[in-house]
């Protein structure tokens, strides 16, 4: 009882430089600094472009990589959930094969990305299909945008 | 010295907010869920006005954990201290809030609820950071102790603001960049009706902020006006009464 009361409240008060504390913070805000934006700038890129796998196929062989780009020719089978098109970003184009379900926003043009690997064939067999949205909302201004949107939440 | 009562003082000031946060609130619901669909997305739209402030929020409050944090370090004053621990609660709040409205627009949308890609992954960093932040204070008793080592992490976990923000422009991902551009020239990508909506939305959760750090600051001072009491019971009359329990 006569020790420790009198010791904590002298701990309290002790006052020290927090002049280290600070530096060291410092230090390890520029670690991470170099951190984010060196080395690990690479591997945060989510996906490839296929021009990107066009230039460097090797690097990619035998992997599963997430390929990004933009939709054209999509055809899906609706009975059996079967989706193809092509990714293309203008440099290089691949054709991918998918099944499962698609989201609503899905439609030619539409910025995609889909995670797989190429087969044999040459065809990209994604299992996981995300479909990219921008970030500009607009409300209906004519007759053909209102027409367009209530087929779509049909 | 007798009990050390913690003073109340007729505080107008919160109740004023509160009350300002849920008539802001209300007007931007309205405007919100009365604004037509977006062509694309239809209504889903309408979680941009929740996901975009509730984010904003939780910048506003790490932000405040670093500005109290510093004020902290310089005036040594304990209310800064418990300001920021407030104010990290509320921003993890908020971020966790986020996340799961996110989730909700990128299920329909993405086709998704999570996926690992730079924006996602860096906020659920803050998580870290902020859940970490916590978690140190939590294991540290002495007062003073605490509040500089948590002051420092607050300061440092600032970096995680521009870091979070800069990283649908800095790395390739699946979220959408900014609609309100800020850098490179002021611009919003969306229609005028959504912008009003977004930016009464964005008031009411700043003035939100305001009113939870308030309400938090308080309850963290009585919080300690207990600690101290109880400190004080158990040493005594020897304890110098008065030096701590100040600020």
């Amino acid at each position: 009882m006569t020790t420790s009361p009198t010791l904590l409240p002298q701990a309290r008060r002790r006052k020290r430089s927090p002049l280290p504390l600070i530096a060291g913070g410092g230090l390890l805000a520029a670690l991470l600094g170099v951190i984010v934006f060196g080395n690990l700038s690479k591997s945060l890129e989510y996906f490839v472009t296929p021009t990107e796998y066009k230039a460097q196929p090797a690097q990619y062989a035998e992997r599963t990589i997430r390929l990004g780009g933009l939709v054209r020719n999509a055809k899906f089978d609706r009975g059996r959930l079967n989706l193809t098109f092509t990714v293309t970003d203008f440099g290089a184009s691949y054709p991918v094969s998918y099944q499962g379900a698609v989201s609503d926003l899905f439609k030619e043009n539409q910025g995609v990305v889909v995670r797989g690997a190429f087969n044999s064939a040459g065809v990209f067999q994604a299992n996981e299909l995300l479909v990219k949205h921008s970030e500009e909302y607009r409300v209906p201004t004519n007759q053909a945008d209102i027409k367009t949107m209530l087929k779509d939440t049909k | 010295m007798t009990l050390a009562k913690p003073k109340i003082k007729a505080d107008r000031l919160t109740p004023v907010l509160g009350v300002a946060t849920l008539l802001l609130m209300l007007a931007g619901l309205y405007i919100g869920l009365s604004a037509p669909p977006d062509v694309n997305q239809g209504t889903l739209v309408r979680l941009f006005f929740i996901h975009v402030p509730a984010a904003w929020l939780s910048y506003l409050a790490y932000g405040g954990t670093g500005l109290c944090g510093l004020l902290y370090l310089v005036t040594r004053q304990r209310r800064f201290d418990r300001l920021s621990a407030s104010s990290a609660e509320i921003g993890l709040l908020f971020t966790v809030s986020t996340i799961v409205v996110g989730m909700m627009w990128a299920k329909p949308t993405w086709g998704a609820y999570w996926v690992w890609e730079p924006r996602l992954t860096t906020t659920a960093l803050s998580l870290v950071i902020y859940g970490g932040y916590l978690l140190v204070r939590s294991l540290i008793e002495e007062p003073g102790r605490r509040a500089r080592i948590s002051a420092v992490i607050g300061i440092v976990g600032t970096l995680y603001i521009p870091v979070n923000y800069m990283a649908v422009e800095w790395w390739r991902g699946i979220h959408q960049t900014q609609t309100a551009k800020l850098l490179g020239g002021l611009g919003f990508a969306a229609s005028p009706v959504y912008g009003i909506a977004l930016s009464i939305m964005t008031v009411a959760f700043t003035v939100l902020y305001f009113y939870l750090l308030r309400v938090r600051g308080k309850i963290a001072a009585l919080q300690e006006a207990r600690e101290e009491r109880e400190f004080e019971q158990l040493s005594g009359e020897t304890a110098p009464s008065g030096v701590v329990a100040r600020g």
